[in-house]
Order: C-alpha cells, then structure tokens, then sequence
C-alpha cells in the first residue's frame, strides 16, 4: 500500500502552493534537471532547510545530497529520458539531520511534463 | 578573520558537540559505549584537524589541507550514504550504526563547508557525486 493518496497525486501537477503546504508529506517540485521549482512546508520542517534557501538550488546536488546517487538521481533522470517515473521505495535520510526512516516516491506527469520528489516518514 | 582562527571557532563551538549528543541519543536501540564510541570517533576527526590547524603556519597549506580532509570524509560519508541506501532499497532494514556515523559525520561535513570556498565546495561536490566516468576509453580498455 503506497503511502501517499493517490488523488492527491493526481492534483499535483494543477497544485498551488497552498494546496501544497495542506498535505501532510513533503512535495518537492523539480524541473527535468533536478532545479526545485516548489519546496514545500512539511518538508522544509522535516529537512531544516528553509523554503527560500531550496527553491532554486538543485534537489539531488545541493539540498539533499544523500538522494545524489544511482537510486534516487539515478531513477530520476532515467524517468525523465524516458517520460515516464512513478515508483516507490524506502529510504533513509542522515545529511545534517537526525536520521530518519522516509518513504520516498517520484513521479512525473507526462502530460505537463512536471516532476515531484514526494517524502513521507515512515511508520 | 584568519582561515586558521575560523575553523577553532567553529570546530570548537559548544553547539557541535551539543548536536552530535542529540543525535546519538535518538539511537534507542545502542549502549551508552557504543554512543561513547562513536562520539569519541568524530571527536577524533575533529581534534586531528585542529592539531594541524595549530601546526601550519601558511595560510594556503592549510587549506589545502582542509579540502583534502573535506574530500576524504565526504567520499566517506558518500560511502557509508549508499551502504545504508542500498540496504534499505532492497531490505527495508539497514544497520543503524552506519546510520548515526553518517549523520554526525555530516555534521562535521557541514562545518567545513561553512569555512571552504563555496566554489571549490561545488567542484569537489560534482567530482565526487560522478568521479567515474560509465564508458571506458578505448584506450583504457586496450591497455
């Protein structure tokens, strides 16, 4: 069972920030190059890094080093060359924070070609 | 400020030591040695930098000496980060004790990154993030 409500999912590529902020996981919107195009609040509190300082900066290299490899950037920019990304796995974060067991999920809607990066903690 | 004055500032700055507590007390299932341990095992990191910090007299050894370190304990720290991934991906289950290395070593990571040269930060950043290339040379595999 996948831990994030697949109709919210589906608002994600219409989805304002405010829509954003109301989810309880972290939703990271990302360009086909990995620049954070959306941050939102739930994981700005979770990652401690403020909204202003992510947007703009590279997810993968600059916010969240520890995604930086074949597992997380790796699928990622496989999923982009190939238009299609939804899959789903565990992962656990420690860069500069107290570790923490994470669900993570990518996806792209290739329709209007826009990519999330989503995050909920795991239970 | 002096390269050499910046980082005692920061490397001994009580807020370290507080954050690396904090964060060996979250790991519920460990004795208090094996915490003891780890602490010790940053600190130790720590106190060889400083030792040469108090050493060195030229300002460009230094810090020379500091993006060695900051190289050697981020390919570490990259190391342990895949480890503890790759177990995660494929069991659901990794060993936490890498899991709290990693964490307070990233710390420390974050302290010299505060006292690096942002741009020389990046470049180590993105050599290490691909220090391989994923097509061998012809001439590499002819020789």
């Amino acid at each position: 069972m996948s831990s994030f409500d697949s109709k919210i999912i589906s608002q994600l590529p219409a989805a304002t920030k405010e829509f954003s902020n109301a989810q309880p996981f972290g939703i990271v919107k990302v360009s086909d190059d990995g620049t954070i195009q959306m941050y939102n609040n739930w994981e700005a509190e979770m990652a401690g890094v403020a909204v202003k300082d992510a947007e703009g900066k590279n997810f993968f290299t600059q916010v969240a080093p520890c995604t930086n490899n074949r597992l997380v950037h790796g699928k990622f920019k496989d999923g982009v060359a190939k238009g299609e990304l939804d899959t789903e796995f565990n992962y656990t974060f420690t860069y500069r924070m107290k570790p923490t067991n994470v669900v993570l999920r990518l996806v792209r809607d290739s329709r209007t070609k826009s990519n999330f990066v989503l995050v909920a903690k795991k239970n | 400020m002096t390269l050499v004055s910046m980082l005692k500032l920061r490397l001994q700055d009580p807020v370290l030591e507080i954050v690396w507590q904090e964060m060996l007390s979250g790991w519920a299932s460990s004795k208090e040695d094996e915490r003891a341990a780890l602490r010790d095992w940053v600190r130790g990191k720590r106190d060889d930098f400083l030792s040469f910090a108090s050493e060195c007299t030229e300002e460009e050894e230094l810090e020379q000496y500091a993006a060695l370190q900051y190289i050697e304990m981020r390919a570490h720290w990259q190391g342990i980060n895949n480890r503890i991934n790759y177990a995660m991906v494929l069991t659901g289950q990794t060993d936490v004790r890498l899991v709290y290395r990693s964490a307070i070593m990233s710390q420390l990571l974050g302290v010299l990154e505060g006292v690096l040269d942002p741009g020389s930060v990046s470049r180590i950043m993105n050599f290490l993030a691909e220090p391989v290339t994923t097509k061998r040379s012809g001439e590499a595999l002819a020789a």
